[in-house]
């Protein structure tokens, strides 16, 4: 039974981390419909970034919140003089960030060299819990618990606020929205500077177990597009079941077919577009 | 599409043949023109689905690879000349382009970019896994380049080069032939506008798939031709970096323009092994090139800086 | 929408772009402006037209290909540096003749890495070739090398390049797959560990790191519990871990690179595995690994060639001439750079600074002894495979760095070393 046990909590602790980073990106894809393959460069950014602060510092709680607000700020100069000037087509916007992509991936490689980095993890999460007769790391539970509370609180969010509405409003009808004498332009870019600001926080999370290093920026930036795709766009319940199945599929193929494990993710992938391209909760299309 | 550009193109690539064979060109260019060709022949193939169709994808690389890999086993068992092996990879990346799109066309828009890209993972995923056969990570090494029959080998640079050419140019014209049929015109009506297709009764989904079939088939060809030149078949081949790269250099040349996205490759090859080789920021600069290019040509560097000067007709 | 623009203005492009009306003209001009459009690409083609070979007096020039970016790069810089201060310690001259070390990144892509192969051997005119931290990418430059007659040294392990593919150009100056490996387990074997778990990248160093362990293993007795080879570049191994808790094994083998070591130790840590961590050479000891793992690294194993806790004197003077030249310490990447460099050295010095062509070159580098830092004499095998000392090394963390103290060392290490009965 024990073997059960910890491929779920792997699951779910690999989930929450998907989460974390997929939730931007939901809200980025869900509500302006813009394609950004670069999601995964301010993950990536974001760890580097919590790393050198908690280096310099020692203390975890600047080194979060570092990795957030230069995400923050980032996403916001990314969206506000780039990506508003290449319109809707769905490739343009491809091109453009993958070559944002491509920089910063070489930026990261002039500031902290090429090799790879794990940020420590903090003394008071240090250790394993007993679970059954295995260990299980008290980081990565800690990280569920935190992927799951930042669902609840995306959730009230998107349902119970002003904000909440004006995005909900806006995934489903932007002119609409626009109509009704919201600034979407202003919208556009705190939506996008949030999400991109919830990237970088995976990447101080996420940094601790994975790691960074050149190339975690495409691994996670495709999985980010995974969970997104299949959990359908600007659903938060939506993104939060299909990290946790996407991880689930990932874990178990890992332990129980390696073989198979790489094609896992793109069969299950091309199995809901292929069948139900809006995804499990999504109620527009990206088309 | 401009009528002296190809001729001009023919002309230096004639230029540079000769400087080959005389030995007035370093064998390295000679080397890097080979690879630039079959790039551009790589790339002329996703024009055709790009840029005339209006299908974005991003996994062509994988009929690239996968047109490699099937020449370079059945060049390990034995097969020496040149002709079969194009057919085999042909056939190959046809058959894979068969089941591709068959399940890729069942999407259009953003999804059909994005289902493109996850059914191109899928070879790449196979060549690594599947080391007894394809070598895994490390690929296939050691291919031996075949011969034209009748004992003309192409193991020299110039031979092989005088082969890409001829076999690029024959395809470049095969594939305007096709642009500039009457089922070229229904694919750039397809773009402009499935519906209104769909309406005067054409086959929209059936013009979509031979596009993609056929675009396949070029791709597959590209790929086993560069696999003879490097020797070596790999999961690099079939990367969704190969294929980012190949749909760039469409955007970058002028999607449905053929030759423009052809130039465009050319160049951005010969730009990373000049230039490029000079900094450890290669990828700095591809990227700046992307950004630069998506804000200020979006329509391709061919239309704005070539077409563009066409004299205006009232 | 027309994509035309206005007629430009000048004579000359006039006559290059309007369209006049006489049609013999129009031929004619035609073919003008193509002669003219070729004539410029031809200019600047005759730019590529290869320089003529070097004279005696020409610096040596020497070509290293190496995954200068991406996540081996910090163990590639290593290695550079390690073979760049083989040069410098002598002003970048040996017997009086000047070298010039050329640099390419390979981008750990086979393809690559034989194009900017091409260009170092074809354009920059270099007599020697090193390189690669990747054995896929050394085993594609091989042919490359031997083709072209240029001597080709590489530190990778792959056991092809002095066995199969051996070549009269090819040298490997490090340990091959299995000079570091049966030593290892023969030592920790004897050190009461029987039964292993192997471990290992799914790629061809993965493959034969760990299958040479195992071979040994069970050659003196022991047992192999599992074989689990998790792709390049995974980012999870906690599935892995999970399986293992009820494996009845007292020590897992990995063979891991960059990233993926780092990952792969901490996640060992944080599932609390209790079996034995051992490594191979490279993995703890390359560009900060062992330093970004903090605590825990203590009490892995490791094979390594060398260790900077060592007290010979060669050990200690290479030591402070690299922190001289650098304000750094050297790790074992390093020291590899180095002693490739050295050997290089020591090969023009025996040609007396004049290097007339690769054969020569490779005959003088087939011939090079010099002392090594560790205290050993360097020298090559009939397959131009060097011979090495193994030293068991435990890893600790204290005083905040990592340390690697040696346990026991093994000398002349060949590649056919068998353990002893």
């Amino acid at each position: 039974m024990s073997f059960w046990t910890s491929q779920l909590l792997n699951a779910l602790s690999f989930g929450a981390l998907l989460f974390l980073v997929s939730a931007g990106l939901s809200l980025i894809l869900g509500l302006m419909r813009i394609v950004s393959v670069a999601h995964g460069s301010f993950y990536m950014l974001g760890a580097y970034i919590a790393l050198a602060t908690l280096t310099a510092s020692h203390s975890y709680p600047l080194a979060i919140v570092a990795a957030i607000l230069t995400m923050l700020v980032l996403g916001a100069l990314l969206q506000r003089t780039l990506i508003e000037r290449v319109g809707s087509d769905p490739l343009r916007q491809v091109l453009l960030t993958f070559g944002f992509l491509l920089v910063v991936g070489d930026a990261a490689l002039a500031m902290w060299s090429g090799s790879p980095a794990i940020i420590p993890v903090p003394p008071f999460l240090a250790g394993s819990v007993a679970v059954g007769s295995a260990h299980y790391p008290l980081y990565r539970i800690a990280v569920i618990f935190l992927g799951l509370g930042l669902a609840f609180v995306l959730d009230r969010v998107q349902t119970g606020t002003h904000l909440g509405a004006l995005v909900r409003a806006g995934a489903d009808d932007l002119e609409m929205l626009s109509c009704m004498g919201v600034n979407v332009r202003r919208l556009f870019v705190w939506v996008f500077a949030f999400g991109t600001a919830l990237a970088g926080f995976g990447g101080a999370v996420g940094g601790v177990f994975l790691g960074v290093y050149p190339g975690v920026d495409l691994e996670i930036g495709f999985l980010g597009f995974v969970v997104v795709i299949v959990g359908g766009l600007g659903s938060i319940r939506g993104t939060l079941a299909a990290s946790l199945i996407v991880a689930l599929i990932d874990t178990l193929s890992k332990s129980l077919f390696p073989e198979i494990s790489l094609f896992a993710i793109f069969l299950l992938l091309i199995v809901v577009i292929a069948i139900r391209p809006t995804g499990l909760f999504g109620r527009r299309s990206l088309a | 599409m401009n009528r002296r550009a190809p001729l001009i193109v023919c002309m230096f690539l004639a230029l540079m043949l000769v400087g080959a064979w005389s030995g007035l060109l370093a064998s390295f260019y000679v080397g890097l023109l080979t690879q630039a060709l079959l790039t551009a022949l790589f790339v002329m193939s996703l024009d055709l689905l790009v840029g005339y169709t209006g299908l974005d994808s991003l996994g062509h690389a994988a009929f690239f690879g996968f047109g490699g890999y099937t020449a370079a086993l059945l060049s390990t068992h034995g097969v020496t000349n040149v002709f079969p092996l194009l057919l085999a990879s042909a056939a190959g990346s046809g058959i894979l382009g068969m089941l591709f799109g068959a399940v890729a066309l069942r999407a259009s828009g953003a999804y059909f970019l994005i289902i493109s890209m996850a059914l191109g993972y899928l070879p790449w995923a196979l060549a690594i896994r599947w080391r007894s056969v394809t070598g895994g990570s490390d690929g296939l090494p050691g291919l031996m380049r075949p011969d034209l029959g009748f004992g003309i080998a192409l193991n020299s640079d110039a031979a092989y080069f005088t082969f890409v050419t001829v076999f690029v140019i024959v395809c470049g014209i095969a594939l305007a032939a096709i642009g500039r049929s009457s089922f070229g015109q229904a694919l750039r009506g397809i773009k402009d506008s499935p519906s209104r297709m769909a309406a005067l009764g054409y086959n929209v989904w059936l013009h979509k798939y031979v596009c993609f079939i056929i675009a396949a088939v070029f791709a597959g060809m590209a790929g086993m031709l560069t696999g003879f030149y490097t020797g070596l078949v790999s999961p690099d081949d079939l990367s969704v970096s190969q294929s980012a790269f190949g749909l760039m250099a469409v955007i970058l040349g002028g999607a449905g323009t053929l030759l423009g996205p052809a130039i465009g490759a050319a160049t951005i090859i010969v730009i990373h092994f000049t230039v490029g080789s000079m900094t450890p920021y290669w990828n700095s600069m591809l990227g700046c090139i992307y950004i630069l290019v998506v804000l200020f040509a979006p329509r391709g560097i061919f239309r704005r800086f070539v077409l563009a000067r066409k004299v205006k007709t009232v | 929408m027309a994509e035309g623009g206005e007629c430009p203005k000048s004579y000359l492009s006039d006559i290059m772009y309007s369209k006049p009306n006489v049609p013999y003209t129009q031929g004619m001009i035609v073919l003008f402006r193509s002669a003219v459009h070729v004539v410029a690409a031809a200019a600047i083609a005759c730019t590529a037209v290869g320089a003529g070979p070097a004279s005696p007096s020409d610096p040596i020039k020497i070509g290293v290909i190496l995954p200068l970016t991406g996540s081996s790069a910090g163990v590639a810089q290593d290695l550079l540096r390690g073979i760049q201060l083989a040069f410098s310690e002598n002003g970048n001259t040996v017997s009086g003749r000047k070298v010039e070390i050329v640099t390419a990144d390979d981008q750990n892509t086979p393809a690559t890495a034989l194009t900017e192969a091409r260009r170092l051997v074809e354009n920059d005119k270099v007599s020697l070739l090193m390189g690669s931290l990747n054995s896929s990418v050394a085993l594609t430059l091989l042919p490359y090398a031997v083709r072209s007659q240029v001597p080709y040294i590489t530190t990778t392990i792959a056991a092809e390049i002095t066995g199969s593919k051996k070549s009269p150009y090819a040298f490997r100056s490090a340990a091959a797959a299995g000079q570091m490996e049966r030593p290892l387990a023969w030592l920790l074997h004897r050190r009461g560990f029987k039964s292993v778990i192997l471990m290992g990248s799914d790629y061809v160093a993965g493959h034969d790191s760990t299958g040479m362990v195992g071979a040994q293993f069970t050659a003196l007795g022991g047992s192999i519990v599992k074989s689990i080879f998790p792709p390049q570049g995974d980012t999870d191994y906690g599935p892995y871990f999970s399986t293992l808790g009820d494996a009845k094994a007292d020590l897992i083998y990995g063979y891991f690179f960059g990233g993926d070591t780092l990952r792969f130790v901490r996640q060992y840590r944080s599932f609390g595995v209790t079996q034995q961590l051992a490594m191979s050479a490279s993995t703890i000891s390359a560009a900060g690994v062992a330093q970004s793992l903090g605590k825990d690294v203590d009490g892995i194993l490791t094979a390594e060639l060398w260790s900077p806790t060592l007290t010979d004197p060669l050990t200690i003077a290479f030591e402070k001439s690299f922190q001289k030249a650098y304000g750094d310490s050297p790790q074992a990447t390093a020291r590899s750079g180095y002693v490739e460099g050295r050997l290089v050295v020591t090969a023009i010095g025996i040609l007396k600074g004049n290097v007339p062509n690769g054969l020569a070159f490779a005959q003088a580098l087939h011939d090079s002894h010099f002392k090594e830092p560790g205290g050993e004499m360097f020298s090559f095998d009939e397959n131009n495979n060097a011979t090495v000392s193994t030293r068991l090394v435990r890893w600790q963390f204290v005083d905040g760095k990592a340390t690697g103290k040696v346990l026991e060392t093994i000398g002349g290490v060949t590649q056919d070393w068998k353990a002893p009965r």
